[in-house]
């Protein structure tokens, strides 16, 4: 579903994605990890055609997110809380992308509900959101055109520890549907329980895919031992090449 | 997972969704509301205090697109901005990626506002002209010259083009607004300062200069004049200059422009 092939990424001279390669299967939750600045977030509008790859492929349901007809039907993104008006009412929001997707108001108020929005809180204005109202109205908005894939970037990002154990259950509850799920974080902590596959990127490179099991291989150590491990500078090459 | 069924999108709803998302946020609403009272205001003033002569229809008309032409580029210029200044880019592009058809309705909303403006300040001056009839002059100024229809569509469409021209280059909006409204001084401070450019250039590269002869001077909207075949030349320079190399520059970079 989700299918990302050598993607390379270069401002100016800056080499900031070097031959990414991951896939993303339906019914999965992949676990997207790394450090702040380690490229999760370019990989992420370079799937959603927001940015150009230097190099190489990076595809949804098989085809450029740009080329798919009405893409917001099939892709569900959220990659950037900030990235909603905030002298726009939540509600308000949801209606204008629901125009556009050619919805009618029932699908807003079931967006509200699923994400625990309440209608009171939907007629205020996002510039007076907390940072967990926002995740939950940003995944409200990604999940408007009922998509079979959600990308989301850092959604657990202010939720507080029953909004991480709501955020878990719904992910799960999708992904068992059939959905394909690709999530980014920084903190290995917040998608640990809710992803079954990990694909970790530091300093723009690939350095671990797959489920915890493959990454943990025989040893005793923790998934964040792997993890602190893999995405710390100088270590990353002799891990690379030992698993090599 | 439940499939939908997708039909090519009309482009009629991302023209409606545009125009909703003027006037949907804290700023747009009062900045409807604010035009609305200040064509109001207007009205109220020039029944009360203007000279009878100059109480007639398509001269208070004229009278009321005057500020609408400084304002209502604000808006259109907002219109594009804002979608950066707000970081709702990766919104707006991800629901439509085809980039030119977002920057299509949001101009065509422009268009349309302006459209609307001109029908309010239509309906606004007729109530000032039977205010006027019954309270001050006793005979209704009901002539409407074409040239003076034409002449204010022209001014507030090149306004109004002007103003989202700037936005699409610029992109942010105080310098945008501040471009908007600063350059037509630049242009008159260097007619000043050099008195040839002034003469021979200005016409061709000032808008506010070449859009002047369509205001006809001092009462502006009394009566028409016939205008010059050099004024149309000077329009048709100007907006060339200002409305259609910024935008050509401008689409062509966002086409491409990596959005954050």
């Amino acid at each position: 579903m989700i299918d990302v092939r050598d993607l390379t990424k270069r401002y100016r001279k800056k080499l900031v994605l070097d031959q990414v390669t991951f896939g993303c299967r339906p019914g999965t939750v992949t676990g997207f990890l790394g450090p702040n600045g380690a490229g999760k977030s370019t990989v992420l509008r370079i799937l959603a055609s927001l940015t150009a790859a230097t190099s190489g492929t990076a595809t949804v349901h098989g085809c450029r997110y740009r080329d798919l007809p009405e893409p917001a039907t099939r892709v569900g993104l959220m990659l950037d809380t900030s990235a909603l008006h905030r002298g726009r009412t939540g509600r308000e929001t949801l209606a204008v992308t629901a125009l556009q997707l050619g919805l009618t108001a029932d699908r807003i108020g079931e967006m509200l509900d699923t994400v625990g929005l309440s209608t009171a809180e939907s007629r205020r204005r996002i510039g007076d959101y907390s940072l967990g109202m926002r995740q939950r109205l940003g995944l409200a908005h990604a999940l408007l055109g009922r998509p079979d894939v959600l990308m989301l970037d850092e959604p657990a990002n202010g939720l507080d520890p029953a909004g991480i154990r709501w955020l878990r259950g719904f992910l799960r509850g999708y992904a068992a549907e059939g959905g394909t799920v690709l999530l980014s974080s920084h903190q290995l902590t917040e998608i640990e329980a809710v992803a079954d596959r990990f694909v970790i990127i530091s300093g723009g490179r690939i350095v671990a895919d797959g489920s915890r099991a493959d990454l943990l291989g025989s040893s005793a150590a923790s998934l964040e031992d792997v993890y602190l491990y893999l995405t710390s500078a100088g270590r990353r090459d002799t891990y690379l090449e030992g698993a090599a | 997972m439940s499939t939908v069924h997708v039909m090519n999108r009309p482009a009629g709803r991302l023209f409606t969704a545009e125009l909703r998302k003027l006037v949907d946020t804290r700023a747009g609403t009062w900045f409807a509301y604010g035009l609305v009272g200040l064509a109001a205001l207007m009205c109220v003033a020039m029944v009360t205090t203007g000279g009878a002569e100059h109480l007639s229809f398509q001269n208070m008309w004229g009278m009321l697109n005057l500020p609408m032409s400084y304002l209502l580029p604000i808006l259109a210029i907002m219109l594009v901005t804002t979608e950066w200044t707000q970081h709702t880019t990766a919104v707006t592009f991800a629901l439509e990626p085809r980039r030119e058809r977002v920057v299509a309705a949001k101009l065509a909303t422009s268009l349309a506002l302006t459209v609307a403006v001109l029908a309010v300040t239509a309906l606004f001056a007729a109530l000032a002209t039977v205010a006027a009839v019954s309270l001050r002059t006793g005979t209704p100024g009901w002539r409407l010259d074409g040239d003076i229809v034409r002449n204010l569509t022209l001014l507030q469409f090149a306004r109004i083009l002007e103003g989202f021209a700037f936005a699409v280059v610029i992109r942010t909006t105080a310098v945008a607004i501040v471009a908007f409204l600063a350059v037509p001084t630049a242009w008159t401070l260097l007619g000043s300062l050099v008195p040839w450019a002034g003469t021979h250039l200005r016409p061709w590269i000032d808008m506010a200069a070449a859009q002047q002869p369509f205001q006809n001077g001092e009462a502006p909207f009394e009566s028409a004049h016939p205008l010059a075949t050099s004024s149309w030349a000077h329009l048709a320079v100007s907006l060339g200059l200002w409305v259609v190399v910024p935008l050509v520059v401008g689409v062509r970079k966002l086409l491409s422009a990596d959005l954050t």
